[in-house]
């Protein structure tokens, strides 16, 4: 079974189309690329597939099931989770409360009202291997605001893959990170479980070569182009793109 | 049949004094973001002073324009005091408005009594007319008209003048007006400032319909104005205009027909329009 | 329990606090007393708005008419129906403020910001109009009078009454600060720093919004039956808007997002208003609104982040080189 199915899928702002026809099929554990130039509608694509958007038309099926009408926090409760282009975190909150609070998105324990958040012993061990795989352990209680661009970048990685999704959004995790960091962020997103299907929106080629075998080509509401790396890279349609030639 | 027709009339001098009373409401939330809760307020500093000097004077032109100047005035200094060092707190922007009701009310009291105001009504204008078995007041009449004049006249200002261009632009897009080169700042003053006056006037001639004018005014025209924004949606004259009409002449009919819960048409209408059409009923998704 | 010096160190500002409101009755006279007994009774009201002023981010402008729901509720059974058992009338008028509050809620929560901010105010001001127009039940303008001390089998002297609204207030304090940090609580505060977030996260945040504000709504009905007993008369005037801003400005002088600021915010308009009333009265409403536009401009945060600052500064031992030669 397909961890995502997507048929037809539409979304027009107003008079405004940016996604046209787009259908594809993700199976567990595929490493996926989504590429395209700028304004395809990338990060459209992954609000639509996320819920924080509906489409005009067309379906969407995780894991055999028809969430197209569902909610996102219904999505996230399937499976499904998403990191953000900007880093969408909780500034007020220290790290520890930050993830704490992606770990408690899914589970039962988000409606007790009577125990104190801190005290679920499993949760803050979680928590706290969590922020040692990505380096922040000893900054647990400083604030959000007080972290470098890098630092957030990785706790926006981390908030997104605490609920141990079975599908995982990446859009442009890179963003703003220099080689090192980088560097860190591939072994990170190698280091997930075999099974986790990554879908990652990104426009540097290496980063797609060493993470992804395979490549979607968004260009202008339509997946213009499905393969392996090799395959992308050998197609003229994209060639063209890239070049700058028009598709007629 | 004549019932019908007089509670309607009724409704509408009602509703009339009510647009021009949101419509300011109205364009300064859509313009500058602010909820000026003191703008109630202002119908009655209009009120109180423009009432005294009509009837100092014997003239309700006199009045209705001292009554409009000295709100513009309050209102002016209100923004330029305190509202311009808020800009963009909205919640500060509030409760700064909110706080200006009780020291406005309470110089009011200070300054004119306790004594409920009544209306001024030029003796020119003091008949009434008869329809069927009742008799609906002049005066009134001449409030309808004063709306049927000023609607469109503040409809074409907003639809084909190039000041009512720059204000929607502002109400649009504040950062794209700038990038083009529009100047906002006095443009939001004055329409603050004309906001206020207008609803001063309204005040002065809107005494009669609401059988006098006394400190609890301000709060009262607040809730009537901030029901007739949400109904007829912000930021546009023909919304402040549907709002205020079909409040007025549904509170009226309710009135005649069905005595107390009257004042509960604004909320009913008001709760209608959030769960059917949130944005109001002229207002942009 | 256990507990380190350290964590005794911060309460002791807190316990001293207490101490000298239990033993306020026998050094100061009555109308202080009475004074004290309506800042714990406000203070908790402003205390259940912070709940979703300050943890959700959601600018209420209705708690005066939910704790007015309750305060009629417990009026009207006890002078119209002729029900005094406390423990009964209470939970009855709880629940209806709870009601009230769901109500408020669904209809409100379409909208968020300033629009929130309005559609609560005027749904507050329609609750007002209920009190005003249905003269029968509540007593229209004139209210209800007459109104006992509660019916707890006890006989209440006013010295009795300040002692059972203390425990009350402080009961219901420690819920409220235990439901803050609960998981349910935190959900409150990543709602307020970033709704979207916390929707992408599996929360399902307009269901949390709904039920926090019914949570909060029950202590302001609290605050209400408790003011119904005080008073001894409710009217209309309480419960309307102007009523509902004051309380934000409590919540915001104290400290929004801080519970506790409530009962400061409650205590420092009281006192401002019992003084004041002893010099001017009739400019009391100049001074208030005087009070609105300097709380907004000085606020910054409120008085219980300050004090806790001081309170931090003056127990953390200072460090530093002592002496050069010791190094």
């Amino acid at each position: 079974m397909e961890v995502m199915k997507v048929k037809s899928l539409a979304k027009s702002f107003g008079g405004l189309s940016v996604l046209t026809d787009v259908s594809f099929e993700l199976k567990a554990g595929e490493k996926v690329a989504l590429i395209g130039p700028n304004g395809a509608g990338k990060t459209t694509l992954i609000n639509v597939l996320n819920g924080l958007l509906s489409p005009s038309k067309g379906t969407i099926h995780l894991l055999g099931k028809n969430v197209t009408k569902r909610p996102p926090y219904d999505r996230v409760g399937l499976g499904l989770a998403r990191s953000f282009q900007v880093s969408s975190l909780f500034p007020g909150l220290s790290l520890f409360e930050n993830v704490l609070m992606a770990l408690t998105g899914v589970q039962k324990t988000r409606y007790r009202m009577l125990r104190s958040f801190v005290s679920f012993r499993d949760n803050n061990q979680r928590v706290r291997e969590l922020l040692k795989s990505i380096d922040l352990l000893d900054k647990q209680d400083l604030l959000v605001n007080e972290l470098s661009h890098g630092e957030k970048r990785r706790l926006e990685i981390v908030l997104s893959i605490s609920s141990r999704p079975k599908l995982l959004l990446l859009d442009e995790p890179n963003a703003g990170l220099d080689g090192a960091e980088t560097a860190g962020l591939i072994n990170f997103i190698e280091d997930l479980p075999e099974d986790t299907t990554t879908l990652v929106v990104a426009h540097d080629i290496d980063f797609i070569y060493r993470l992804c075998s395979r490549v979607l080509v968004l260009y202008y509401g339509k997946i213009i182009a499905d393969g392996s790396c090799e395959e992308i890279q050998a197609d003229q349609k994209v060639r063209s793109i890239y070049l700058g030639t028009e598709i007629k | 049949m004549d019932v019908a027709i007089v509670s309607i009339l009724s409704g509408i001098s009602s509703g009339v004094v009510l647009f021009l009373v949101a419509a300011g409401l109205s364009f300064v939330l859509g313009l500058m973001g602010i909820v000026n809760i003191a703008h109630g307020a202002m119908v009655m500093t209009g009120a109180y002073a423009g009432i005294n000097v009509a009837k100092a004077s014997g003239s309700l032109i006199l009045g209705g324009l001292a009554g409009a100047l000295l709100s513009g005035l309050v209102a002016l200094l209100l923004e330029r005091g305190f509202l311009r060092n808020l800009y963009k707190l909205h919640l500060e922007q509030i409760l700064v408005t909110f706080g200006f009701v009780y020291i406005i009310a309470n110089i009011h009291l200070w300054v004119y009594g306790a004594w409920p105001l009544s209306a001024y009504v030029p003796p020119s204008l003091s008949g009434s007319v008869t329809i069927g078995q009742f008799s609906f007041s002049v005066f009134r009449i001449v409030i309808i008209v004063i709306g049927i004049v000023f609607c469109p006249i503040l409809w074409w200002v907003q639809d084909r003048t190039k000041i009512g261009a720059i204000i929607r632009a502002g109400m649009d897009d504040p950062e794209m007006a700038a990038v083009i080169g529009i100047n906002l700042r006095p443009i939001n003053i004055a329409v603050f400032f004309t906001a206020a006056c207008i609803a001063g006037f309204a005040g002065v001639i809107g005494a009669f319909p609401l059988g006098g004018v006394n400190l609890g005014l301000g709060q009262e025209m607040i809730f009537m104005a901030i029901a007739v924004v949400v109904v007829g949606g912000v930021g546009s004259i023909q919304g402040a205009f549907t709002g205020a009409l079909l409040i007025g002449v549904c509170t009226s009919l309710a009135g005649t027909y069905l005595s107390k819960a009257a004042i509960f048409v604004p909320y009913f209408l008001m709760i209608a329009i959030l769960i059917f059409r949130p944005q109001g009923l002229f207002g942009k998704s | 329990m256990k507990f380190n010096k350290g964590q005794l160190l911060v309460f002791t500002p807190a316990a001293v606090l207490v101490i000298i409101l239990v033993v306020a009755p026998a050094w100061v006279d009555i109308s202080i007393l009475s004074l004290l007994t309506k800042i714990l009774i406000f203070g908790l009201l402003a205390m259940s708005l912070d709940v979703v002023f300050g943890y959700i981010g959601l600018w209420s402008f209705c708690h005066a008419a939910l704790f007015g729901v309750a305060a009629y509720a417990n009026g009207i059974l006890i002078s119209r129906f002729d029900i005094t058992n406390f423990f009964l009338v209470a939970p009855l008028s709880i629940l209806a403020a709870a009601v009230a509050a769901a109500f408020l809620a669904w209809i409100a929560l379409r909208m968020s910001g300033i629009y929130f901010l309005l559609i609560t105010l005027a749904l507050g001001q329609m609750i007002f109009s209920v009190a005003f127009v249905w003269r029968k039940i509540t007593g229209g303008s004139q209210g209800l009078i007459n109104i006992p001390y509660p019916d707890i089998g006890i006989d209440f002297s006013s010295a009795g009454f300040y002692y059972f609204t203390l425990i009350i207030t402080l009961l219901c304090g420690i819920a409220l600060h235990r439901f803050l940090k609960s998981p349910f609580g935190y959900s409150l505060q990543g709602i307020r720093e970033n709704e979207t977030r916390m929707i992408a996260l599996g929360f399902n945040t307009w269901r949390h919004k709904f039920i926090a504000f019914v949570v909060s709504g029950a202590f302001a009905g609290m605050a209400g039956i408790l003011y119904t007993h005080y008073n001894g008369i409710i009217m209309p005037r309480g419960v309307d808007m102007a009523a509902s801003g004051l309380i934000v400005i409590m919540v915001l002088i104290g400290g929004a997002g801080t519970l506790w600021g409530g009962l400061i915010g409650a205590g420092v308009i009281y006192m401002l208003s019992y003084y004041v009333s002893l010099v001017t009265p009739e400019r009391w409403p100049l001074i208030l609104g005087a009070c609105f536009v300097a709380a907004v401009i000085f606020a910054r945060g409120g008085i219980y982040p300050q004090l806790c600052r001081l309170w931090n500064r003056v127990i953390t031992p200072k460090s530093g080189p002592a002496n050069p030669e010791e190094g």
